[in-house]
């Protein structure tokens, strides 16, 4: 019975390697088109305008990452912030992120583009408690309430121009799935690393390595 | 046991120019009041100490979950790498414009194919 738990620990993390790698394919594909379309924009737009020098330094994360440890298996799950919506993410369609992470799941959870869901009406900005002192002991407090500022304008594409060429929202795009399929990496990559784990703890590793120099 | 607080983290990115500006514009660039950003833009006047302690710095801060790294700019700190084993933040080496990603030299899956003693692309048998 004990050997029959460690064969199917052992399964498992075969499998998930497979979709490992499978993943790492797509991302790959993503990121290819993600490059082709940045350098469609920089010939559009010009080499100099596209690239670290406009960066707003006062960027705040539009995604994050929930993590949830206290389960058999870690989760990770991709989040829009409330603080900097992406405008790109209205015309991508993204994975709900209430599925579940079973290893079975994952084909149908990774089609792209078969569920859309409408991004939720980004909540007033705030900032943090710290934030609104920072503004107030510096004299900053005079300045528009971000709250007023639309959501459109704070997405990384406006850092760009206010009209920016297809080919840079399609980068965005294909970047934010890129984003999606590395949450789903890393969330693999931890599932593997807990099985192993707790395998070593039990000696399958092993075991295993016993039973290949016997044959 | 008690269950562990649920967090929300940020991304942390390592690559270069064109990877970099791509994860931001899909929203992961933050830069936070003490001006500290969580990404790095790796080019020819990097050096490795700079990788490294970037990589230190967000390997260590709190408040990220993930660190997502070019496997060329991995292979430059290939060691430290290779050091680090805490689960989170994850570290996610991930292929660039010209270096395509190689299993084989993933720290995280040569960990992991050690139970199997072989290829991780099963090659070898």
């Amino acid at each position: 019975m004990a050997s029959q738990a460690k064969e199917d620990v052992f399964l498992h993390i075969l499998s998930l390697l497979d979709q490992y790698i499978s993943l790492q394919n797509d991302m790959k594909t993503y990121l290819k088109a993600g490059y082709f379309g940045l350098a469609q924009a920089r010939y559009s737009l010009g080499a100099s305008k596209v690239g670290p020098a406009q960066y707003d330094m006062n960027m705040k994360a539009g995604r994050q990452v929930d993590v949830h440890m206290g389960e058999p298996l870690p989760r990770l799950t991709l989040k829009q912030s409330t603080m900097c919506p992406s405008v790109a993410s209205r015309t991508v369609c993204l994975q709900s992120h209430d599925q579940p992470s079973e290893a079975s799941d994952f084909d149908s959870q990774y089609e792209a583009g078969s569920s859309a869901v409408k991004p939720a009406k980004p909540a007033a900005y705030t900032g943090s408690s710290l934030a609104q002192e920072f503004a107030e002991k510096f004299g900053l407090a005079d300045e528009a309430p971000l709250d007023n500022e639309p959501a459109e304008s704070r997405s990384p594409i406006n850092w760009f121009g206010m009209m920016v060429p297809h080919s840079l929202k399609s980068c965005q795009a294909s970047f934010e799935a890129a984003l999606e399929i590395a949450v789903k990496l890393a969330e693999l990559q931890l599932h593997m690393l807990t099985l192993q784990q707790g395998s070593s703890a039990n000696g399958m590793s092993d075991s295993y390595t016993a039973s290949k120099l016997s044959t | 046991m008690p269950e562990e607080k649920d967090k929300s983290s940020l991304l942390a990115v390592i690559g270069d120019e064109d990877t970099v500006t791509g994860f931001l514009l899909a929203g992961v660039g933050n830069v936070d009041l003490r001006r500290k950003s969580n990404f790095l833009i790796v080019n020819e006047k990097t050096t490795v100490k700079q990788i490294e302690d970037a990589f230190k710095d967000f390997t260590n801060r709190e408040g990220i979950a993930i660190v997502m790294i070019s496997q060329y700019v991995a292979n430059m700190i290939r060691n430290q790498i290779n050091r680090y084993t805490r689960p989170i933040p994850a570290v996610l080496e991930i292929p660039s414009k010209e270096h395509p990603y190689d299993p084989n030299q993933d720290s995280i899956l040569s960990r992991v194919k050690g139970m199997f003693g072989g290829d991780v692309t099963g090659a070898g048998t």
